[in-house]
C-alpha cells in the first residue's frame, strides 16, 4: 500500500470523477462544525479539499502532512510530532502498534454521526477496537487484483501460482510491497489470517515467489509508475494491482481489466484515528465525521478509486467508480475475499512476525 | 590571537557543519548500535546490526552492487566529462567556454526524475532505440536488456552526472597554465607526453573531486535503480530506505548506511593512492 494515494493526486483522471459529483460539497455541514486549525498526518487524498470545503468555508484551517508508508505515522508521531497532530490515517495493521505505543487515543463513537452510517461489514470490524475501546473509523478499502492490458495479455493465469510459468517472462510488473508475498501466501495456504502463517510457510512463500520475480520486468515504487510501465507496453500485467490502475489505463485509451485468480485475494482498509494529545480535539472529530459522511466519503472514494464505507456514499459515486467494487453483493465478496489479519508484532513460537514478513520481502526484492 | 580570529571567522561554517551534518550523522551512527521493535527504536551498544550487514548475502550483494555501480558510473562520467572540460579550457572551444558551460549548468536545472523518465522513453520496448534498431532490420523484436537492467542504471546515472563532473574538471583545468604545457613542449616532449606529465597531474585534484562526487551519488542513489533498474539491480539505498520508511528498523538501516559509507571511503582512499602511484599529484 506504499504509494497508491500518492498516485491519486497526480492522476488527471481523478478530476472528472470529482467533477461528476459537484453538488456534494454544497451539502449540509456536520452537526458539530469546528474552528481553528487541524493538522492531519495522512495518506495524500485523505485530506481532500473538496470534501472538507464545508468545514474550511466555515473557518476551519486544515493543514496536511503526507505519509508514504504506514510506518511513517509511527515514526513521525514518535519523532516529536505528538501534540501537534490531530488526525492520522492508519491501515488496519497499524492500529495495534499505534495503540501499543500510546500514539492514538480512544474515540467517542457518539461524536461521529457517520459511525452509525457505516455499511454492515464495516460497522464491527475487529481492528478498530482494542480492549473494548474504539480507536479508529474506516474510510476506504479495496482488494489486490491483477490488472492487465487486455489488448496485450491474452492468457491470464488461472491461479496466482501460475504466474511462475516462464511464458510470463518479461511481461509482468509489480509494486514494491510485501503484500506480494501475502497474496501468494493466501493462494498457497488458503488464509488471509497472517497471524497463523509460520516461519516455514513464509519461507515456502518466498521460494514460490522467486520464479515469479524472474518473470518481472521491474518492481515499481508506485502505482503511478506501474500505469506508466503498462501504458508504454514495457509490461503487460501487474501482479499486485489496484483497481484504480484499470481506470487510469482506460483513461489513457488502453483496454484494461482487473482480475482475481481463482484462489481469491484479500482486502485492505484504511482508517482515521485521533492522535494522542491532539491539540484540537473538536476539529479532529469534525473532520473525521465529515470525511466519512456520505458526501465526504464519496469524494474520497471517487478520488482514490477505493471502496467507500458509508452506506450513503455508494449512490453518490460516479458510475465508473461504483462499478469498481461489488457494492450490490458485498457480503459474498467479503466472504470470499476477507480483510487480512496482520502477522503478530512479537515473537510467538513458529509464527512469522511482521519483521519476518518485511525481511522476507527484502530478501526477494534485493536478492 | 590569529588562531582565535580564524576560529571566529570560520565559526558560521563549523557551527553549520556541526548542527546540520555531524550531529545528525552522529545520531544516525548511534542508532546503528541499537535495537528495534515495530513501535520503538532503542539506543544500545550491540554490533549485531553491522554483523548482519556483513554476513547476510542479500545485504552484502546490494552494498557491493552499489559500490561497483558507483565505480562504473564515476569512471564513465569522468572519462566522458573530461574531454568536454578540456575542450572549453585548454582546447579548441576555449573562446566559447562561457556559453558552453552555461548550457551544461542549464541541464542541471531539469528535474532528476524527468531525466530518468526521458531515458525510459529512449530505452523502452517501444522507445527510440528499439524502434530504430527494428526499423533498420538489426533486430526483429525489442531488446529487453536495454531498459530495466544494470546497464540502464549506469547509463542513466552517467548521463545525469556528466554536468556535475564537468564543473570541478573545468575549474581544475582552468588552473593549468598554458605556459607550463608550452615549456614542456619546448623541452622536447610530445603532446601526449605533455598531457600525461603536466596537464593530468595539475588537474588531478579536479579529477579526484569529479570522481568522488559522481561515485558517491552513483553508489548512494536508489531512485534510478527503482525506475530503470529492474528486479535484479536494486542497490543499498533501497534497503536503507525501506528500513527507515517501512520496516521501522532504523538500527539496521543506519548500519547499512554506514557500511556503505565505509565502502565509499575505502574506494576513494584506494583511488587517491592509485593516483599518487601513477604520479598524478597536483603539486610537487
Amino acid at each position: 500500500m506504499i504509494t497508491r494515494r500518492h498516485f491519486i493526486v497526480t492522476s488527471a483522471a481523478a478530476a472528472p470523477a470529482l467533477l461528476a459529483i459537484p453538488s456534494v460539497s454544497m451539502l449540509s455541514l456536520p452537526a458539530h462544525a469546528a474552528t481553528g486549525n487541524v493538522v492531519m498526518l495522512v495518506w495524500q487524498g485523505y485530506d481532500d479539499a473538496t470534501a472538507l470545503k464545508p468545514l474550511t468555508d466555515a473557518g476551519l484551517v486544515v493543514e496536511a502532512q503526507y505519509i508514504s508508508s504506514n510506518s511513517e505515522t509511527i515514526t513521525k508521531l514518535r519523532g516529536g510530532a505528538l501534540g501537534s497532530i490531530d488526525v492520522v490515517s492508519p491501515g488496519l495493521s497499524t492500529i495495534e502498534p499505534l495503540v501499543a505505543a500510546g500514539l492514538i487515543q480512544p474515540m467517542d463513537p457518539a461524536r461521529l454521526v457517520s459511525n452509525g452510517q457505516l455499511m454492515a461489514p464495516f460497522a464491527n470490524v475487529t481492528w478498530n477496537k482494542i480492549d473494548g475501546k474504539l480507536y479508529s473509523i474506516p474510510v476506504a478499502w479495496s482488494d489486490y487484483p491483477m490488472v492487465y492490458r487486455s489488448d496485450l495479455f491474452a492468457d491470464p493465469p488461472a491461479k496466482w501460482t501460475d504466474l511462475a510459468d516462464p511464458k510470463y517472462k518479461g511481461r509482468l510488473v509489480t509494486l514494491d510491497d510485501e503484500s506480494n508475498l501475502r497474496i501468494l501466501a493466501r493462494a498457497l495456504f488458503g488464509t488471509a489470517d497472517f497471524a497463523t502463517i509460520t516461519k516455514a510457510q513464509l519461507a515456502q512463500t518466498v521460494e514460490a515467489f522467486l520464479p515469479i520475480k524472474a518473470n518481472l520486468v521491474t518492481i515499481s515504487p508506485s502505482y503511478g509508475d506501474i500505469v506508466d510501465v503498462l501504458a508504454r507496453g514495457d509490461a503487460q500485467a501487474c501482479v499486485l494491482g489496484w483497481r484504480f490502475v484499470e481506470v487510469q489505463l482506460k483513461a489513457k485509451g488502453f483496454a484494461a481489466t482487473s482480475y482475481v485468480p481463482e484462489e481469491g485475494t484479500y482486502l485492505w482498509c484504511d482508517n482515521y484515528s485521533i492522535a494522542t494529545d491532539a491539540p484540537n480535539l473538536d476539529a479532529a472529530y469534525a473532520v473525521i465525521d465529515r470525511l466519512t459522511s456520505p458526501e465526504g466519503n464519496a469524494i474520497i472514494g471517487a478520488a482514490t478509486g477505493s471502496g467507500v464505507v458509508n452506506a450513503g456514499a455508494v449512490a453518490l459515486l460516479p458510475e465508473d467508480q461504483r462499478a469498481l467494487h461489488p457494492y450490490d453483493d458485498i457480503d459474498n465478496f467479503l466472504a470470499k475475499n476477507p480483510f487480512f489479519l496482520p502477522a503478530p508484532l512479537d515473537e510467538s513460537g513458529d509464527i512469522a512476525t511482521r519483521r519476518d514478513w518485511s525481511d522476507a520481502w527484502e530478501q526477494v526484492k534485493l536478492g | 590571537m590569529a588562531d582565535r580570529r580564524a576560529l571566529f571567522l570560520t565559526a558560521p561554517g563549523w557551527i553549520w557543519l556541526t548542527v546540520f551534518f555531524l550531529l545528525p550523522c552522529g545520531v544516525l551512527f548511534a542508532y546503528a548500535f541499537g535495537t528495534t521493535s515495530y513501535t520503538a527504536v532503542n539506543f544500545g551498544t550491540s554490533l549485531k546490526n553491522f554483523g548482519d550487514v556483513l554476513t547476510t548475502p542479500t545485504l552484502q550483494t546490494v552494498v557491493l552492487r552499489s559500490l561497483t555501480t558507483g565505480l562504473a558510473v564515476a569512471t564513465l562520467t569522468v572519462l566522458l566529462a573530461f574531454p568536454l572540460a578540456y575542450a572549453i579550457t585548454l582546447g579548441p572551444f576555449a573562446r566559447h567556454a562561457t556559453p558552453i558551460l552555461l548550457l551544461v549548468v542549464v541541464s542541471l536545472f531539469s528535474a532528476f526524475i524527468v531525466r530518468i523518465y526521458a531515458w525510459r522513453t529512449i530505452l523502452g520496448s517501444s522507445g527510440v532505440v528499439n524502434t530504430f534498431l527494428m526499423q533498420i532490420g538489426l533486430t526483429t523484436e525489442p531488446l529487453d536488456e536495454l531498459l530495466y537492467s544494470r546497464f540502464a542504471v549506469v547509463l542513466t546515472l552517467t548521463s545525469v552526472l556528466i554536468p556535475v563532473a564537468v564543473l570541478p574538471l573545468t575549474a581544475a583545468l582552468s588552473g593549468v597554465p598554458r605556459s607550463l604545457i608550452e615549456a614542456a613542449r619546448n623541452m622536447g616532449t610530445t603532446a601526449p607526453q605533455a598531457f600525461r606529465r603536466v596537464t593530468l597531474p595539475l588537474a588531478s585534484g579536479g579529477i579526484g573531486s569529479a570522481f568522488a562526487l559522481t561515485f558517491v551519488v552513483g553508489a548512494g542513489d536508489f531512485i534510478t535503480p527503482q525506475l530503470v533498474g529492474g528486479p535484479s539491480s536494486q542497490m543499498a539505498g533501497s534497503a536503507i530506505s525501506s528500513r527507515f520508511g517501512i520496516s521501522f528498523d532504523w538500527p539496521q538501516g543506519a548500519a547499512i548506511a554506514f557500511t556503505l559509507v565505509a565502502g565509499m571511503v575505502a574506494v576513494l582512499v584506494a583511488l587517491r593512492l592509485l593516483m599518487r602511484a601513477a604520479g598524478m599529484r597536483d603539486r610537487p
